[in-house]
């Protein structure tokens, strides 16, 4: 199948759903997507209700469902949601700071072909990581890395948010995760929940921007998500899908149950419905909002010779600081590659 | 006649384009534009090229035979010979 085609697909379930199970959390991370609108979550669904819930992604035929909050393992019954998942094959990836990881939990872990975890870590040293997650947190991540090492745990990656903050420290990251045997997986800052405050002192910069670009195209085995077709070179193209899923794969759900078409767009604009009240397959299918992010056209891109391989980058970023979710991306390496040429010239 | 199966670590569903597959271990995809020429449920249960083209005219039976050799050389399938 033409990757040209995809953009346009209209799949009947999502390929994966981001499914935030808590609002419980014990880190205070200054960029965290999540940290304003968790005050704002009503209660959070039952252990009955994520069965429910979990057996709707099943008959849907959803592949993989990944799990954060907060921080997934606050709640008192994650094992038996892992359980529930891992016993049916359904796929988890869940993104923690690796407080709760200690070598039980590990080794407990281990057990499951079907779990992958992304411990979070935003800085090869105490002193860039506890700047932007909180003190003590690099030796808790460090130690939760260790105990996961030991236990043998397969699907391992260290989680990064790039900001202005940390980007120089990328290749030293892809060391630290390589001498644990574990992948480097980069994400993208927005401004979005705390990262609203903080945008402008760690929002990159363009010649960042660029920067950054270099180191992964130096080293294709750094996996990337969350729209990073949108800042990286051709030469990582072939990498990835190369297109935002908001609403074409994926989606996101809250703690209570909404339902809004990714992670970063959880806002009351983009409220799709909620899993409590309405079948989860009705609204994929039905919900105007996913309908008019399928159908979305970013024009003022249209004539750039990089939209095949981007379509306008990532919709949520632009909506976050122009409120349109059909301007480009503001943060793409095209306008940053022209931007430097203009400086040159 | 080769038997196919769908690999153990792999799950696969219809989508209109034709078949979607997700690889557990590397939680890739591959988009199959194969129209309505196999089930994800025939994969499933596994079977021959001529059991999965059992309604199907016979110049159809090769696409099929053709198609499931590619979905195996990606070790998407597994073959019994």
């Amino acid at each position: 199948m033409l990757k040209n085609e995809l953009p346009h697909l209209a799949l009947s379930a999502p390929v994966n759903v981001t499914w935030e199970i808590t609002r419980l959390c014990n880190a205070k991370c200054l960029h965290c997507l999540s940290s304003t609108r968790m005050a704002e979550c009503q209660e959070e669904l039952d252990f009955s209700e994520c069965r429910a819930f979990i057996d709707q992604l099943l008959a849907a035929q959803v592949f993989q469902i990944n799990i954060g909050g907060g921080e997934p393992f606050l709640r008192s019954d994650i094992w038996d949601i892992f359980a529930y998942c891992h016993q049916r094959q359904l796929v988890t990836c869940s993104s923690t700071n690796g407080s709760l990881i200690d070598k039980e939990a590990a080794q407990r872990l281990a057990k499951s072909p079907y779990h992958f975890l992304q411990i979070s870590l935003d800085g090869p040293t105490e002193k860039v990581n506890d700047n932007i997650r909180g003190k003590g947190s690099f030796a808790i991540a460090i130690s939760a890395l260790e105990n996961l090492i030991k236990a043998n745990f397969p699907h391992l990656s260290i989680n990064t948010v790039v900001t202005a903050a940390n980007y120089k420290h990328i290749a030293e990251l892809y060391q630290l995760a390589s001498f644990y045997g574990a992948k480097l997986r980069l994400s993208r800052f927005r401004p979005s929940g705390g990262g609203v405050k903080m945008w402008e002192a760690y929002r990159l910069s363009q010649e960042q921007t660029i920067g950054l670009a270099e180191v992964l195209s130096a080293h294709t085995d750094i996996l990337t998500g969350d729209s990073f077709f949108a800042i990286t070179k051709e030469d990582r193209q072939h990498l990835g899908l190369n297109m935002c899923g908001a609403a074409k794969l994926t989606c996101a759900i809250s703690p209570d149950g909404n339902f809004y078409p990714c992670a970063f767009l959880q806002q009351p604009p983009f409220l799709c419905g909620n899993i409590r009240r309405e079948s989860f397959q009705k609204i994929w299918r039905q919900a105007p909002v996913l309908q008019m992010l399928r159908s979305l056209q970013v024009n003022a891109c249209e004539n750039c010779h990089r939209f095949d391989i981007c379509h306008g980058g990532c919709p949520a970023i632009a909506w976050h600081i122009h409120q349109d979710l059909t301007l480009p991306d503001p943060t793409c390496i095209e306008s940053a590659i022209k931007n430097k040429t203009h400086f040159l010239v | 006649m080769p038997y196919y199966k769908l690999h153990e670590n792999v799950k696969v569903r219809d989508e209109s384009f034709g078949l979607l597959f997700y690889i557990c271990p590397t939680t890739s995809l591959v988009f199959v534009a194969s129209g309505n020429m196999l089930k994800s449920a025939d994969l499933y249960r596994g079977g021959t090229a001529a059991e999965f083209a059992a309604d199907m005219e016979s110049k159809q039976i090769k696409t099929v035979e053709s198609l499931l050799a590619k979905l195996a050389q990606r070790r998407l399938l597994y073959v019994e010979k």
